[in-house]
Order: structure tokens, then sequence, then C-alpha cells
């Protein structure tokens, strides 16, 4: 095992009061980004008005109403999205020892995406509040499928065999969608209001029935967590700490697939957030899962929101800005990550 | 090796050939023949085999003729073209690499061709210059791949991954690209990445197609120096194969068949992919299968735009979602099926 396995590198490389100061680091860059995100875009609102929008709401003033009802559910969304990506990411790749797991990566958002499509056009389902069922079934059995394939064979799944089921399964069901949606109109209509990978034109409708999504799923994380710095020390030995294996991976499953299936029904599939900030995470924190979660939460949330600001900067009219913003950061990283990787058994 | 190599002797000239190859690429010459007369005669507006038999005897007129020979010719010649381009350059490919998951497809060249085209036609280039544009992005796609996975050596399969995440890179790059240019171009190039043939009359395919032809007889040769690299390079050497100015010529033709095709037909996926397999299960392991595998990826690109153009009557489907659907099972499967008996 091991050299499969991102954390065979020193275990806390920061002292306990500099991961503190870090840890405040990333608050107050959490705020600055959730602040940016408010007041830059198309129109141009003061600092003052967009302050005023929370102190004074006036329904009244377009500015307010800007930064209300669109700036804000954007905001949030971002950083749930963000969030869940990342914390499914840690949860993925400590689960099966694989610094190369994403839930983009493996597939997994690409099921979801097919879901809702599947449900868009077969159910006529039009309420994106909907949407989280059919992304859950999709998510689990894309999953399950790639993981099928992946650990096939005698031994565990390779971070090879996983990536390129995932990248397989990811361009069949990309197809099948783009096929779905040009055979029906109706569907194309509903579907564009759910921009692959992209927050734009969330409102808070589409946030709340998702929330209490995003909360299973946040607490299942950290609760869960736990039991996988057991398993990264190799199954025999998580055995002999008194871990059940089974258990630990079922309910990490469901909480992989619970945010992942969040985050897609929100703002369809964005990648690479959860393969990039989990290695972000433990560099600063150390190899422990918990925190990896944790922290790697608020990053993913600081990542999300930052490449959501930066897209709005640089592209001009079209709206798939985030989930493309994030590929140019996780490309490279994805790059990186397999030249310093065992890729497959030896 | 199969000790089934024939020498036919026309005149001065002998050729030494493959005997299975040979009769699985009439086979399969004469399949995609039968798919491209039901290519011709079925369709939105139907001409049936009584309108192609008419057509041959010189007695087509109106629309019928300027159906047949203005858009389903062009258009059946771009799948033929695309398909015998994107098949050779996948065989070439696996024989280079000595594995069949090392495709154009897979290694991420064929979207780094797709960005190349991308980048030209949103600069306003004519369409002449799509193919310059997918070659740049061919090659250098290519040459970011080998030159990231190399790493004291050349692992295929690290290669492999850094292909795909190449192809995400590239993606990025032309959806960065497609959102800087007008709509109308957007929506286009949109479809065109999707694996779309829709060519407009013949201009378009003239010059890809006699590029196609003529770089055939190279495919032939080469795939005589694979088959010697084979034995191994110290034997390939003994026999005079010049190994590594083979393998550079192996892998530029390859790359420039790829971007002939993208060029043609955009990025139709796993085309590449499948063919090479394909064309083994036909001829035989050990058989020379560039050809075949080029006749294979004609053919199935041939039967994909059939089923693209005929399959909702009322909606015309990019032909690349059809190459997906078959290619992508048949990846998973291979995955599996290696992944079962311990090969990855």
């Amino acid at each position: 095992m091991s050299s499969v396995s991102a954390p065979n590198r020193p275990v806390l490389p920061l002292e306990i009061g500099h991961q503190g100061l870090i840890f405040a680091g990333i608050l107050a860059m959490l705020a600055v980004l959730a602040f940016a995100a408010l007041v830059i875009g198309t129109r141009y609102v003061p600092i003052s008005d967009a302050i005023d929008a929370f102190l004074h709401y006036d329904p009244d003033n377009p500015d307010h109403i800007v930064i209300r009802l669109m700036r804000l559910p954007r905001l949030i969304a971002g950083v749930l999205v963000g969030a869940a990506l990342a914390a499914a990411g840690a949860l993925i790749q400590d689960m099966t020892r694989n610094p190369l797991a994403d839930p983009g990566l493996l597939g997994v958002n690409a099921g979801a995406s097919f879901g809702v499509v599947l449900a868009i056009w077969g159910l006529q389902m039009s309420d994106p509040g909907q949407f989280i069922w059919p992304a859950l079934i999709g998510a689990g059995v894309a999953g399950f499928v790639v993981y099928t394939i992946g650990s096939a064979g005698s031994g565990s799944a390779t971070p090879l065999r996983a990536i390129l089921a995932g990248a397989a399964l990811s361009a069949l069901l990309f197809s099948l969608i783009k096929a779905l949606l040009l055979v029906s109109r109706q569907s194309l209509d509903v579907y564009r209001f759910w921009i692959v990978g992209s927050l734009d034109g969330i409102g808070f409708d589409d946030i709340t029935p998702l929330l209490p999504f995003f909360a299973v799923g946040f607490v299942a994380a950290l609760a869960g967590a736990r039991a996988l710095d057991a398993i990264l020390l190799g199954d025999d030995v998580a055995r002999s700490l008194g871990v059940n294996l089974k258990l630990t991976r079922v309910w990490n499953t469901m909480t992989i697939t619970c945010l992942c299936g969040g985050a897609v029904a929100l703002a369809g599939p964005i990648g690479f957030v959860g393969l990039v900030v989990p290695h972000i995470a433990r560099a600063l924190f150390g190899v422990n899962t918990v925190g990896v979660v944790f922290f790697g939460a608020l990053l993913g949330a600081c990542l999300v929101l930052a490449s959501d600001i930066v897209g709005r900067l640089v592209f001009a009219h079209d709206d798939l800005q985030v989930g493309v913003v994030i590929a140019f950061v996780g490309a490279p990283v994805l790059i990186w990550l397999i030249r310093r990787t065992r890729i497959m058994r030896q | 090796m199969t000790g089934l190599r024939k020498t036919m002797q026309i005149g001065s000239l002998a050729i030494r050939y493959d005997r299975a190859a040979a009769i699985g690429a009439l086979i399969l010459l004469a399949a995609t023949g039968a798919l491209a007369i039901l290519a011709l005669s079925i369709g939105g507006y139907p001409l049936g085999f009584n309108g192609l038999v008419a057509a041959v005897s010189g007695r087509l007129e109106g629309m019928d003729s300027l159906i047949l020979l203005d858009v389903r010719l062009p258009r059946l010649a771009a799948a033929i073209i695309s398909g015998l381009a994107l098949g050779a350059a996948g065989a070439l490919f696996q024989a280079l690499l000595r594995n069949p998951l090392a495709t154009p497809d897979i290694l991420g060249f064929t979207a780094g061709a797709g960005c190349g085209a991308v980048a030209v036609a949103g600069a306003g280039g004519a369409s002449a210059w799509l193919l310059t544009g997918a070659l740049s992005g061919g090659i250098v796609a290519a040459a970011a791949t080998f030159l990231f996975a190399y790493k004291g050596g050349l692992s295929v399969y690290r290669l492999v991954l850094v292909g795909v995440g190449m192809s995400f890179l590239f993606s990025g790059v032309t959806d960065y690209l497609l959102s800087r240019t007008d709509l109308l171009t957007a929506a286009d190039a949109a479809k065109w990445l999707a694996g779309s043939i829709n060519v407009q009359g013949w201009s378009g395919i003239a010059i890809p197609a006699a590029l196609t032809l003529l770089m055939l007889p190279l495919v032939v040769w080469l795939q005589f120096l694979l088959d010697r690299m084979r034995l191994g390079d110290d034997m390939a050497v003994a026999l005079g194969v010049p190994v590594n100015a083979a393998r550079w010529l192996v892998a530029l033709t390859g790359i420039a068949l790829t971007a002939i095709a993208v060029s043609v037909a955009g990025p139709l996926p796993f085309v590449a992919f499948i063919s090479g397999p394909i064309a083994k299960r036909f001829v035989g392991t050990g058989s020379a299968t560039v050809i075949p595998a080029s006749l294979v990826g004609a053919f199935v690109t041939v039967a994909a735009d059939i089923a693209a153009r005929n399959l909702l009557g009322f909606v015309q489907l990019p032909t690349g979602i059809f190459t997906a659907l078959v290619g992508a099972p048949y990846f998973l499967a291979l995955l599996f099926l290696r992944s079962k008996s311990g090969q990855i």
C-alpha cells in the first residue's frame, strides 16, 4: 500500500499555534471572498449600497434587489457547493486510498446530472427542488459502477482503473444527456435554468429544499471521518483497531452520495474541487480525516467563490464559468498528482 | 507472428501482404460499401435503392440529383474519410505504444485538435485553415502529454492518465474560447465539438480527403515497420529499421490523421479507440491491423452517422453521440476484463 495513499508525509507539518493562525486566515479569506462576491458583477453596486442592502433593505432599490435576491443566493450556493464537493472528495480519497479521487473524475457528478436530465425528460420534472432525488440515485448508481469496475479482480481499486472507468462513464452519460436534450426541446428549456456547472440564476427557492441534505451530509461526513483514519493504515490494521469496515464504507458512501447529489442538484456537475482541496488541506493541517473534511469544506467554499468571481470578471457572456475556471486549476493539479503517485500496483 | 505472409508478383513489382489482413480488409470493404449504399438511399428525403440505380445510369434529375450529389455523397465521403483517418491513427498509436488504451481520443490529442480548430474558427479563420489549427492543437497536446508523462521513462498508463488531464485542460481552453466568440459561431462550434458530420457540399472535404488517401500508402509502410518493431528494439534494428525515426514518423502520422478527421467531423469520441481491437478480432492477432482498423473506423462512423440522421426522424443528433454510445461501454468492458485478469 502506502505510496498510493497520500498520507505518507510528516503527520503534522505545522505546530498547533500555526494551525490556529491558518484557520483564522482561511476564515478571513472566506469573508473577503464573500464580500467580493456580493460587490463584483456586471452591474456596478457601490460598497455602501451593498452594506445598506443588509442594514436597511429597500425592496424598491434595484441595487438592493440585485444584492439580496441575486448575488446573496449565488454566494450561499457557491459556499454550499464548494464545501460539499471538497468534503466528498476528502472522504472518497481516504476511503479508497486513492489520492486522485474526485466526484467529477470518478463519474459521480455525471451520474447525478444524468439522473436529473432523465427526470426532467421522463417525469416532466421542472422544479429544481425535486432534482435532488434523481441526483442522489444517479450519483449512487454511477459510483457503484465505477467502484465495481475499479475493484474487479484481485486487490483494491487502483487510481488508474478508477479514473479511466470514471472518464468513460462520464463520456457515456454526457453523450446521453446531449442526446436527451436535443430530442426534447422542453427538457432543454428546463435544463437551461440548471446550466451545467454554473451558479448563475440560482435563487433562494432552489437552495432551501436542499439545505437538509447539505446539513445531514456535513454532519455525517464529520461523524464518519474518524474511522477513515484507521482505514488509511490498511484494512487489517483498521480491523484490529476495532473499526467495522463494512459499516464505515456504507456510511461514507451514503454521505458522499448525499453531498454530491446536493451539489449537482444545485449547480450541475463541477469537477476538481474534490480533487484539489483535500490535498491543500492535508498540506496545511496534516493527515487527519476529520480535519481535512472540516478545513477542506472551508477551503472548497473559498475555491468555488474565487472561481465564480474570476469567471464573472473574465468570461464575457457564456455562463459555464465556475466549472471551467476550476478546470484551469484542477487539470494541472491532476497532472502533477499523476506524476508523483504510483498509479497502479506493480 | 502468423506465417501467412504471401507475396504477390505484378510484373517486376513484388508486394508482400498478410493474407488474413487482406481477406479481412476485403470483407470490411464490402460491408462498408453496403452500409454506404444504405446511407445514400435512406434519410429525411428517401431516394431508395431505385434512386441510386437511376443515378448510376444517369437518369436522376432535379431534387433527387441535388440531394444525392450535393448532400448525401459529400456527407458520406466525410464520414468515410474521418472514420478511415481515426481508425488508422488509433491502430498506429496502439501498435506504437503496445496498449489498446493508447489512442488519440484517450490521450487527449483529439481534444487538443478540437481546441486548435476552435481557436482558428473563433479568430474568424476560413474553413481551409481549420485543418492547420487542428494539426497545431493536436501536436501541442501530444507534445505536452508526452512531456508531462515522462518521468525517467515512459509508462503507457501514466501517459493515458496525463492524457485524461490534458483533455480537461483543452476542453477548458475551448470553453473559454467559445465564450469569447459571438453566439452564432459558438453554437456552431458546440455542435461540431459533439462530433457532427455536417459538411456543406464538397468544398470542405476535398483537401482532407486527398490528404487521407495520400497518407494510406505511408500507413501501410509504417505497418511493416511496426511489425518488425514488435519483435523488440534490438531485433528491429538488426532487421534494418531505424527505430527512433520510425517512432517519430508513426506518432506524427497518427497525429496528422487525427487532425484531418477532427477538422472534418469534430472530435468523434472512441472511434480511434474501438477500431483497432475490433479489427484484431476480425483478422486475428498478429496480423497487420492498421488498414483493417481504418476500414472498421469508416464502417463505425458511417453506421453512427446513419443512426444520427435517421433514428429520430425529426431531429438530427451529432454523430459523436452514437460513437460514444458504442465506444464507452466497450471501453468499460475492456477495463473490467483487464482489471479482472490483473493486467492493470
